[in-house]
């Protein structure tokens, strides 16, 4: 049995906010998921979008807690050197039955406390966003929606608490609890059985088959998948701003984002589905995209794709965030219902959940010490000639290209591998440092970093992964 | 018996219609040059084909030495060759055109390294 | 950061780098340096251990690696200066900027060779929907894993198209004991060579699908199997006709791409169709310092071609940097009816002969390949077979190349499909 105070089952967004938010006081905290890295399911594949709630239904415990979220975001990701675009949003308008939908928007912003929230006329939205459909009618413009890599965010959260302390589990997958007198008394994976006072379910895309481990499931969950383009940075027509369509109330529809790495991405659909592992891309739901995508943009060059990928959110029903305490079994907290805005809200819920956590009689003593700050990997492309060579001296493999696209160096490599929370499989390696992540997708690169993975790991390279627990590499006999 | 085969000897690649009981006897259509002819004839009596492969070798960081056969060997030898090589592994020093088998699967032909290895940047 | 200075800087280090350099010494250049980002000369023919090298220019069938090495030699023994493991990452001006374990790297040069070979399109350029499991290579990273590594990559492959490395690939899966089930080509003909169709999927009864396209791949961590379709004649799916193939691995033999982002950084005008620079027939880019040659100026079939077009880009750049290549006028060379490109796009009169390369844009039979001017044709060629896949040459002799008048077009014309 392996005991732990806190127990956070989910390493996505929301499980490693509330992981950093725990590392600030004398607490064991342990944190387990079923993926081999960090950035949980719908966490690390998704649009990267700190939003404000312009848009959000009123009064709604998400709408406050990404408000909250919303006003803290850039401080966070400055003490993790997490770099965001404060690129802002805009939402052509481009019939004219979408000008009462945008009105009522901007009434509903107001609301939410988003005052800079405006309907633009064309020629001023043109002049912002020259790459628009000419014809546009005109256009909601809303300066502070911002794009980050959403995977540097969750994961700078994960190797922050982790350099406070906090133990994630990984490969490590939840498959019961002992649940009895109103208490949980182990929670089996399969890395061993804990013992924790208190267990968070984080699980996001699974959270309701934890909770029905406990008995607390009065909700369901529902896979949507939405898939993506990403195009490569040297495609000649670039967005400068989050283009998306005149939001319905289902969803934002289509976007067209620019992003912190300049690969734009262009996606998702919004598809239920039956099969929460269901990460297909279907010849339809690319075209829709596409079609869409050039309704707003009609410059963009699809030829210029580097890849397509699909991410799969939890749609709960019935609707809305749900952060519970149970009432029924001993330290059990519950959270459901977080969708693509949590990943702006996870620090919100963090410390909603945290609070609660004392209200209901943790004593929490804050750590002497504790590390707010995270540096990022040293980025070699991103350098000019005299910080390269610098690196270079202090650390000879800055000179060894490995990823020729992304021009990544075996440094980089090396410090995605060992760093806290590091990563053991090519997928992770791609998400920290994006080697395998340019024109080439890996064709180049792959087999180093399958050499490199296996000489540092201590592993045959037969068992090198490219993510997940049996996706190798290569032939395994 | 009747064949067509295609020849690869240019990029003509004539379609050549072989009909016949033996190699003497046979009937060909569809050349241009001669040089069909004989290969026409070889496609359908006697294929054979140049082997090319590599085998491990130790003390560089190129894993696998790349190797070929001096002459075409029998296309009915190709499986044999290729589980012959299984054994071997070789050590650096290896230069371009050395031996590593004489009468390679019981023909005449040699299998040769067809890559200098000298160390790590040879 | 080192400085250093040449005469003739040529990136890269495989088949058309070596032959540019070699070429460069011989006509002049004192200084010769080839960075190479890798550990060894050869480029990618150090992975292409099968046989079909050298016959159009050694006279001599020979593998990849053999092919490789004797320019080496030649290389060594004109004294030319290699850097090896070292990258290059930015042109400025007539400076090249490079990397390795020791530092940044300033290399000053007359003229400039790009020679940086390409890369293989993968299956987000040709929009493949399904899912992403692991056992999808492209087929020279499955031939690199193979050949150098000594690594196994499935056991039951399909492979989507029929370029010549895909089909390469087959019989060497096949020879290592992988089942190969099928090839899969999405147009009515074959994209690769004759040749290897009858060695490398015949001799191993391996099914050719053409006219067929896979719609679907399935497997959440190892590719479990694909679903091919035939397509109509506008290359979409036929769906109702759709089946499966189980395999474990999908092999993407689908094209080559000019690989030309060092080109781009010193702004050199590219061609929308090879990808590659737009030069003359001294291979000489926009930017009269920047030659180009090989793979990264347009996919070749035949690596003995590769040479003979790196050896006038080595030439020129030598000349260049003396001094002694005048800019000119500079007339254009267009693909006419039937061809999809040529290479040169620009010609500069001359008394020398000038080989126009140039790929058609259909498979047929009788065909008449031309070379006109404004006042009519200048030259002519007629082939008993012509495919897209084989790269052809028509020589405008130097009587001609002096007096063209107006801009040139090369056409082809098939008597039958």
């Amino acid at each position: 049995m392996i005991k732990t105070d806190v127990l956070i089952i989910g390493a996505g967004a929301v499980g490693c906010a509330l992981a950093r938010e725990l590392s600030k006081y004398n607490i064991k905290v342990t944190v387990v998921d079923k993926n081999d890295d960090v950035g949980g399911d719908a966490s690390k594949s998704n649009s990267g979008l700190f939003s404000t709630s312009a848009t959000m239904p009123v009064g709604t415990l998400e709408c406050k807690l990404r408000t909250i979220a919303h006003s803290m975001i850039m401080n966070v990701c400055k003490d993790l050197d997490v770099p965001v675009i404060e690129c802002g949003s805009i939402a052509p308008i481009l019939y004219p039955d979408q000008l009462e939908t945008a009105k009522g928007l901007t009434e509903r912003a107001f609301q939410n406390g988003v005052y800079d929230y405006e309907i633009l006329p064309a020629k001023d939205i043109l002049d912002l966003e020259p790459t628009l459909n000419p014809e546009l009618l005109g256009g909601i413009y809303s300066p502070r929606d911002r794009q980050a890599n959403q995977f540097i965010f969750v994961s700078a959260m994960a190797e922050n608490a982790a350099e406070n302390g906090v133990e994630f589990v990984l490969d490590c997958k939840v498959t019961g609890m002992d649940v009895a007198d109103g208490k949980i008394h182990a929670v089996h994976t399969t890395k061993g059985d804990f013992e924790a006072t208190w267990i968070i379910n984080a699980a996001g895309l699974h959270c309701d088959e934890i909770s029905a481990m406990v008995d607390e499931c009065d909700f369901t969950v529902h896979p949507r998948k939405g898939e993506f383009y990403v195009f490569s940075h040297d495609t000649p027509v670039k967005v400068s701003h989050i283009i998306s369509s005149v939001p319905s109330p289902k969803t934002r529809g289509v976007l067209v984002i620019p992003t912190v790495d300049n690969n734009m991405l262009v996606g998702p659909t919004a598809d239920d589905v039956e099969d929460k592992t269901d990460a297909k891309t279907t010849a339809q739901g690319l075209a829709s995209i596409k079609a869409q995508a050039l309704n707003m943009v009609p410059g963009l060059h699809f030829e210029d794709t580097i890849t397509q990928f699909v991410g799969v959110r939890p749609a709960r029903l019935p609707e809305g965030y749900d952060l519970r305490f149970s009432e029924k079994v001993e330290g059990y907290i519950g959270i459901s219902g977080v969708r693509s805005t949590g990943l702006t809200a996870s620090i919100g819920i963090a410390g909603y959940i945290v609070h609660g956590m004392k209200e209901r009689g943790l004593e929490l003593e804050r750590k002497v010490g504790w590390k707010r700050t995270r540096k990022g990997i040293a980025r070699f492309a991103e350098k000019t000639d005299a910080e390269k060579d610098a690196l270079i001296a202090a650390d000879p493999l800055y000179g060894k290209i490995i990823c020729r696209c992304e021009q990544v160096t075996e440094s980089e490599i090396l410090q995605a591998i060992h760093r806290p929370v590091g990563a053991k499989t090519l997928d992770a390696v791609k998400r920290r440092v994006r080697a395998g992540m340019g024109r080439c997708q890996s064709g180049f690169c792959g087999p180093h970093v399958i050499e490199i993975l296996a000489r540092e790991l201590g592993i045959p390279e037969e068992d090198v992964r490219k993510r997940g627990e049996k996706a190798f590499m290569l032939d395994k006999d | 018996m009747k064949k067509t085969v295609t020849c690869t000897v240019c990029p003509n690649g004539c379609e050549i219609e072989v009909n016949y009981t033996t190699r003497e006897d046979a009937v060909l259509t569809g050349y241009i040059c001669k040089r069909g002819i004989s290969y026409a004839l070889d496609e359908c009596f006697e294929p054979t084909r140049t082997f090319t492969s590599s085998v491990k070798i130790t003390g560089t960081d190129r894993r696998m030495l790349p190797v070929r056969t001096t002459a075409p060997i029998p296309k009915a030898l190709l499986m044999k060759a290729a589980d012959e090589l299984k054994a071997i592994t070789l050590t650096v020093p290896v230069k371009c055109g050395d031996v590593i088998v004489e009468n390679f699967v019981g023909t005449d032909a040699k299998l040769i390294s067809a890559m200098t290895l000298e160390g790590e940047n040879a | 950061m080192k400085d250093y200075n040449c005469s003739v800087v040529v990136v890269g280090g495989g088949p058309a780098g070596l032959a540019a350099a070699i070429s460069a010494k011989k006509n002049g250049a004192e200084k010769v340096i080839v960075i190479e980002r890798e550990n060894r000369l050869g480029g990618i023919l150090k992975q292409c251990i099968h046989a079909g090298f050298g016959l159009q220019y050694f006279g001599e069938e020979l593998t990849g690696p053999e092919y490789a090495e004797k320019f080496a030699v030649i290389a060594k023994e004109n004294g030319i200066e290699f850097m090896l493991n070292t990258t290059a990452l930015e042109i400025k001006e007539k400076t090249l900027v490079c990397v390795n374990t020791d530092g940044i790297i300033n290399i000053h040069f007359g003229a400039l060779v790009l020679a940086m070979g390409c890369r293989e399109r993968t299956r987000a350029n040709l929009v493949i929907p399904g899912s992403r499991p692991s056992g999808i290579y492209t087929a020279g990273t499955a031939q690199k894993l193979i050949n150098i590594y000594g690594h196994k990559v499935g056991k039951e492959v399909v492979i989507l198209g029929s370029g010549d490395i895909g089909m390469i690939m087959a019989r060497r899966l096949s020879l290592n004991g992988a089942k190969v089930k099928a090839v899969i080509e999405i147009m009515p003909y074959l994209a690769g060579l004759v040749r290897n169709k009858l060695q490398c999927l015949d001799d191993f009864d391996i099914p050719l699908m053409l006219s067929h396209t896979i719609v679907d791949i399935t497997g959440v961590d190892r590719v479990e199997s694909v679903t091919v379709a035939p397509v109509d004649e506008n290359r979409q799916p036929i769906m109702e006709k759709a089946e499966t193939i189980t395999c474990d691995t999908l092999l993407l033999s689908v094209g080559l791409i000019p690989e030309n982002e060092l080109t781009r950084s010193a702004n050199v005008e590219l061609s929308c169709i090879t990808k590659g620079a737009v030069v003359n027939q001294y291979k000489q880019t926009d930017k009269p310092y920047i030659f180009a040659c090989g793979n990264v100026l347009h996919v070749n079939d035949l690596v003995d071609h590769v040479s003979h077009e790196s050896e006038d880009a080595g030439k020129f750049a030598a000349l260049y940097a003396a001094g002694k290549l005048n800019a000119d006028e500079e007339i254009a060379v267009t693909a006419g009816d039937g061809v999809r490109y040529v290479c040169p796009q620009k010609m500069v009169r001359t008394e020398d002969n000038v080989d126009l390369y140039f790929r058609t844009t259909a498979p047929g039979r009788n065909t008449t390949l031309t070379i006109s001017d404004d006042n009519g044709v200048l030259v002519t060629k007629k082939l008993v077979r012509t495919t897209p896949g084989t790269i052809e040459k028509l020589t405008l002799t130097g009587d001609k190349a002096k007096n063209v008048c107006g801009k040139l077009v090369v056409s082809a014309e098939h008597k039958e499909a």
